[in-house]
């Protein structure tokens, strides 16, 4: 008898584990959802509405009677704060200055395109999230998100922004996200020590450019590698040998063209297989990711590098002096010919999904309140007072980071010098080191926009096939497989195959 | 009393009616239940998902409604040349992967399986174990360092003796050879672990037998060892041959520009189609392919293994 029980003690624990077991295998996510999910009461939220400070009470009074605040929003995010620096904190100061709860998921940056595009195919969809514009206007195209324009209009944002950000970001006249932040601009970092030691100056043309590198290559012993990019297929990353081509599809005089297919393109690769066969570029330039390039710059054995300006600029430069005493990292102007470019503007966006009152209540006391120039602004950019940073006469002096004290939170949403409306707060500035304002100082001259990525019904069949068959090309005529001929015949014969003409129509109205 | 060759009967359970076996069900319900949560879990993330199979007779993205397109899908995938080139990437990279890996398994369980000493043997085999846990992101990583043309071990052996350095994963025939050693590296010492049970289950007396004849040492492993344990090699090597389609991970984290079109594999062709071109339709018919080939592969292990072992592994 007793044997009988403990058999079915046994079975019925075993069953237990197994089920618990598979529960846990979407634990995270349960975790997130279950505390994400408790929604404010009604009376804690009235209550915290009424802690709110006088900027937010103002905010409400001048809102249209109609827009009522909403009690949750949720929102998707992959970049930004994360738990381990104080994002609980956040959400809780955020709840206590406007009285909504935010139901938010942070999803890895890898994961996120996946598990958005996921989302929406389960009608899952949060009410906020963000698009890079490589996805804007795919999504716009399919009307899964909201057009912004009229909210934005009748707001007072719309006047508060630099219209060439919204002239940037339209998709034929509608804006469908509201930009975080203004994007960042990438520009070459050269090794200024290195300069300094072979008495030369930053290079102006394309052969003192390539002189550089020769010259760095030959007599510097620690400089093991002339160039270095994370591949060969992003003009923003190689300017100097696509000297404005294109790889990708653009838009130039109201017309888009393919430019892989252009003259200006055979150009470039040829510059490339160059600058490769003599060796100035990384010889590991097709598998390298971005981090092993930075790493390489770290270690001091780089001595040119394409990369973020402003932040980017800054660590480029604490990092490689850390390990190389008196190493500069030199933010030098763009040579005769190259582009620097901005990234594609990126933003926030309102799921289609979401009822036209609920958009309102969104557009008002999400995207007006982090843009106010004032306590939200400062919330989006710098973080929790006591937390992320603490008040140093009229700056703000952000604090050591939670998860790595050697390290300072300088942003958590929006990079303060990056943001799209003026911060109104006068004593509420924001110190930059040199090497933050000098490569920002390039970049802001002579950057340009680009614009969003393109969609029509025949590219969004192909992209997949295009993108496989024109990196081909690229790596084997950089890497001397082919000549540049045969690259533009293979490329030919390719764009034939899929229709790309097609494409061209289509994005052109034709 | 029953000859030595004559054939055993295979046992045949006495037919039972419902309620017989509902009788049996309540008096088995602790093994029943424990069963339960594998059961739920088998309906939930492999049976109902069955149902989105559907999407590959429908133009689908994520974000409108799925409208009907019939064949069209397949037809898209059967003209395109891009597709039976990773089919034929697929068959010939998994081939020689499986026969390869074979190969060594075996090989690696019958040195395993002349240690004599147990606590070497058992040192041994957890050693050649390891490798199996280690995630493919983490080779890719370790292996990507090593093979550099710059900075890794490798290069810089063949640089030692006056040869110019490889830039192996750049390049389309040494990334193939890489690829196999990895999944060799990886996989071997894991796969010997059914060899070396069924080496131990090999009778005593025909090893003394053998040695009494004069047999050598090699000459037991290969009239005794091998031909003990083909059956085992065979059903193994069947239930792999299934398998054959399945290649992802090992080939994505390993995936570059240069060698992009000589590694596209079916697993890779679906993730590009429906994660890079959101067309699920697509996507799903390639996915929908690939299971009916693995069916019709698997339904043919089952009947070699018929012929073979006298019974199905399907039944």
């Amino acid at each position: 008898m007793k044997r009988h029980v403990a058999k079915k003690l046994v079975a019925v624990a075993l069953a237990s584990a197994m089920a618990m077991t598979a529960a846990g295998c979407g634990g995270d996510d349960a975790a997130v959802n279950n505390s994400s999910a408790e929604s404010t009461p009604a009376s804690s939220s009235a209550a915290a509405s009424s802690e709110a400070p006088a900027s937010s009470e103002a905010a409400s009074s001048e809102a249209p009677a109609e827009i009522a605040k909403p009690d949750t929003i949720s929102w998707w995010t992959h970049d930004g704060l994360n738990e381990e620096n104080g994002a609980e904190q956040w959400f809780a100061e955020f709840e206590k200055f406007t009285g909504i709860h935010l139901d938010h998921q942070f999803i890895p940056n890898n994961e996120y395109y996946d598990k958005l595009k996921l989302a929406f195919a389960s009608h899952e969809v949060p009410e906020v999230f963000d698009l890079n514009g490589a996805n804007l206007a795919l999504y716009a195209s399919q009307g899964a998100i909201k057009d912004l324009t009229p909210m934005l209009k009748s707001s007072g944002l719309w006047d508060k922004v630099d219209p060439a950000i919204w002239d940037a970001i339209a998709i034929d006249g509608k804006v469908y996200a509201v930009p975080k932040e203004v994007p960042s601009a990438a520009c070459t970092y050269v090794r200024g020590d290195w300069l300094e030691q072979l008495n030369m100056e930053a290079p102006k043309t394309y052969d003192e450019f390539l002189e550089m590198i020769r010259r760095f290559k030959a007599e510097i012993p620690e400089c093991e590698i002339g160039l270095t990019a994370p591949g060969v297929k992003s003009p923003q990353n190689l300017p100097e040998f696509y000297q404005g081509a294109q790889y990708g599809f653009y838009r130039e005089n109201g017309e888009w063209k393919d430019g892989f297919a252009q003259e200006n393109m055979a150009a470039a690769m040829q510059r490339m297989q160059d600058a490769y066969k003599e060796g100035l570029l990384d010889m590991e330039i097709i598998t390298n990711t971005t981090s092993t390039c930075r790493d390489a710059w770290y270690e001091g054995k780089v001595g040119v590098f394409n990369y973020w300006s402003g932040k980017w600029g800054g660590t480029l430069q604490e990092r490689l002096e850390a390990n190389n005493e008196g190493a500069i990292a030199l933010a030098i102007e763009p040579i005769d010919g190259a582009t620097y470019s901005f990234a594609t503007l990126s933003g926030l966006c309102i799921s289609a999904e979401v009822s036209d009152e609920k958009a309102e209540q969104i557009f008002k006391y999400f995207f007006e309140y982090m843009h106010d120039g004032g306590e939200g602004q400062l919330l989006f950019q710098s973080g929790v007072e006591g937390v992320h940073w603490e008040q140093d006469g009229e700056n703000v002096k952000p604090l050591p980071n939670l998860a790595d004290p050697s390290a300072v939170t300088t942003s958590v949403w929006i990079t303060p010098w990056l943001s799209i409306t003026p911060m109104e707060l006068t004593d509420k500035k924001v110190a930059q080191a040199d090497a933050v304002v000098n490569s920002l100082a390039i970049t802001d001259a002579v950057a340009v926009q680009t614009p969003i990525t393109p969609v029509s019904e025949t590219l969004n069949k192909i992209t997949s096939d295009l993108e496989l068959e024109k990196a081909d090309i690229l790596a084997k005529v950089v890497m001397g497989e082919m000549t540049v001929e045969q690259g533009v015949a293979a490329y030919a014969e390719v764009a034939d195959e899929l229709n790309v003409q097609k494409v061209l129509d289509e994005l052109n109205g034709k | 009393m029953k000859s030595k060759n004559e054939k055993p009967t295979k046992y045949v359970p006495p037919k039972k009616n419902f309620r017989q076996k509902m009788i049996d069900i309540y008096h088995y319900r602790w093994f029943y239940l424990m069963f339960l949560p594998v059961f739920l879990s088998l309906l939930i993330f492999h049976y109902f998902p069955i149902y989105g199979i559907k999407y590959a007779f429908y133009d689908y993205t994520p974000f409108k409604e799925p409208t009907w397109v019939g064949w069209e899908n397949f037809s898209y995938l059967f003209s395109s040349g891009r597709f039976w080139r990773a089919f034929r990437n697929t068959i010939e990279l998994s081939s020689i992967k499986l026969v390869l890996g074979m190969v060594f398994s075996v090989g690696l369980a019958l040195l395993i399986d002349e240690i004599r000493s147990v606590g070497f043997r058992k040192v041994t085999q957890t050693i050649v174990y390891i490798p199996h846990f280690i995630s493919w992101v983490v080779v890719a990583s370790i292996f990507t360092l090593f093979l550099s043309p710059q900075s890794g071990m490798v290069n810089a052996i063949i640089t030692a003796f006056g040869h110019e350095p490889i830039y192996f994963l750049a390049s389309d025939g040494w990334w193939r050879v890489v690829f196999y050693l990895l999944n060799l590296w990886k996989e071997t010492g894991w796969g010997t672990i059914i060899y070396i049970a069924a080496l131990a289950g090999v009778d005593q007396e025909m090893y003394e037998a053998a040695a009494i004849d004069g047999a050598t040492h090699w000459q037991r492993v290969k009239y005794v060892s091998i031909p003990a344990i083909s059956v085992t090699i065979l059903t193994v090597f069947i239930l792999n041959l299934a398998k054959v389609l399945n290649l992802f991970d090992s080939v994505f984290v390993l995936q570059n520009d240069s060698v992009i079109k000589s590694s596209d594999v079916i697993g890779t062709y679906v993730y590009r189609m429906g994660i890079v071109s959101a067309d699920y339709g697509v996507s799903t018919a390639s996915g929908l392919f690939k299971s009916v080939i693995s069916v019709v592969l698997i339904t043919i292990a089952n009947h070699l293994n018929k012929k073979i072992k006298g019974e199905g592994i399907l039944g």
